[in-house]
């Protein structure tokens, strides 16, 4: 299978950058898969598993993302998410931290946008919860 | 004539200053580099989205439907000036430098007749600007009892300086720190905010994708407005985080640079105390001496 480049960054540091056959990304409008070839494309990320697939690596990398983006150019993908954890170190604890922070956000805030915006956040990390 | 016990108190004791100084000066090393660190481990993720909002960029700029957090609230009444300081003392001029170059245009944009806003971060930035401007400072944030500072310190109050624009409380943002250009030399700056304003930096990146990806025509998901208002405080949060994370640096190169000096005004007063109590010693025993023959040649 052809191969593109990919770039996986956060703010802290870059987490992954190597040759790769394919990614899927949780895409704010729904997941979808990259290859090689794939036309430009800017996009959000909801909560959700991004998938690596490598050849090098006989298993998928799957990593958590709460938000982000990705920007895939003349076969080169940037996914910039805001946090990444290794879906091995993942667990409920974390997820439930994370509603928790998103609730408090939603109790403080009187915008009814943004607290709609946080209500999205905590049903897809629900629905990953209910996953693991 | 001092006497003896007096001088060598005073050596001890600036001794034990020197050992202070020196100690500081050594923490304050191991703390740089880990800043430095952390301040590069982080240049990957600005770059990367410096480049994809100089993409994005291109293809809303002009368009009056931009959002505001780019193009501004079209006035420019109110200010908001982020101050960002150390919350330790002991680092030589660093926060004084920025407080200068803060105080400098808080004036300035006073005697123009603006209104002025200020958030401090750190406790000694905010000790200084309390004295003059106690009652413009909205807020006082400390990052005391945090050691690393990340990424969501900086998200923090990044959602705190678009949470106030979004109300309407200030019209520009600035956000004043020092940038780190060595260990000696750091150098206090502002950068403006809100609206985003593109330096030659991100120019030569806008200008440089233009030629890599001339053709690329991009596809959005979700609209492209609505990427664009994610990303915009993104890109604030991005920016406020770099701005700590070079202070940070600044900060202990700073206090390195400074408490080096202290240790070598330290070691220069010891051997001056030395010498005088050398001399007042041998003086004393010349003294005696002076007696004791003389008191031999009375007989």
């Amino acid at each position: 299978m052809d191969k593109f480049k990919l770039e996986f960054v956060t703010p802290e540091k870059l987490l992954f950058s190597s040759e790769v056959e394919q990614v899927i990304i949780p895409g704010s409008d729904g997941e979808f898969t990259i290859l090689a070839e794939h036309s430009p494309i800017i996009s959000s990320m909801k909560a959700g598993l991004i998938r690596i697939y490598s050849e090098i690596i006989s298993d998928p990398l799957v990593y958590f993302v709460t938000e982000g983006f990705i920007d895939m150019a003349s076969n080169n993908l940037t996914i910039l998410a805001q946090n990444a954890i290794e879906k091995d170190q993942l667990d409920k604890q974390k997820l439930n931290v994370l509603i928790e922070t998103y609730q408090k956000e939603i109790d403080i805030t009187d915008n009814d946008s943004r607290k709609n915006k946080y209500n999205i956040k905590i049903e897809n990390i629900r629905a990953i919860q209910t996953d693991i | 004539m001092p006497n003896l016990k007096e001088l060598k108190n005073r050596q001890v004791s600036v001794k034990s200053t020197q050992k202070i100084t020196r100690a500081m000066q050594m923490v304050a090393a191991a703390k740089l580099s880990k800043a430095q660190e952390s301040a590069q481990s982080a240049r990957p993720y600005a770059s990367r989205l410096a480049k994809v909002m100089g993409n994005l960029l291109e293809s809303v700029e002009g368009g009056s439907d931009a959002p505001e957090l780019m193009i501004g609230s079209g006035k420019s009444d109110t200010y908001l000036l982020v101050v960002a300081t150390a919350d330790r003392g002991l680092c030589g001029a660093f926060n004084s430098n920025i407080i200068k170059l803060a105080s400098k245009e808080i004036k300035e944009l006073l005697s123009e007749g603006k209104e002025v806003k200020i958030l401090c971060i750190g406790k000694k930035g905010y000790d200084l600007l309390r004295r003059n401007h106690k009652d413009k400072i909205l807020e006082f944030i400390s990052l005391k009892e945090i050691k690393n500072i990340s990424y969501m310190e900086a998200a923090n109050i990044g959602n705190k300086v678009v949470k106030m624009f979004e109300d309407e409380q200030f019209d520009i943002c600035k956000l004043y720190y020092s940038s780190f250009k060595s260990v000696i030399s750091q150098i206090p700056v502002s950068k403006q905010l809100i609206p985003l304003e593109f330096k030659s930096e991100s120019n030569e990146h806008q200008e440089r994708d233009v030629t890599e990806s001339n053709k690329a025509i991009y596809d959005y998901e979700p609209e492209e407005s609505d990427v664009m208002e994610e990303l915009l405080p993104l890109n604030l949060n991005i920016q406020i985080f770099q701005g700590l994370l070079e202070n940070a640096a600044s900060e202990q190169g700073s206090r390195m640079s400074a408490m080096d000096n202290a240790t070598r005004n330290a070691g220069e007063m010891i051997n001056k105390l030395t010498l005088q109590y050398n001399r007042t010693r041998q003086a004393i025993i010349t003294k005696e001496l002076i007696e004791i023959i003389s008191g031999a040649e009375a007989l």
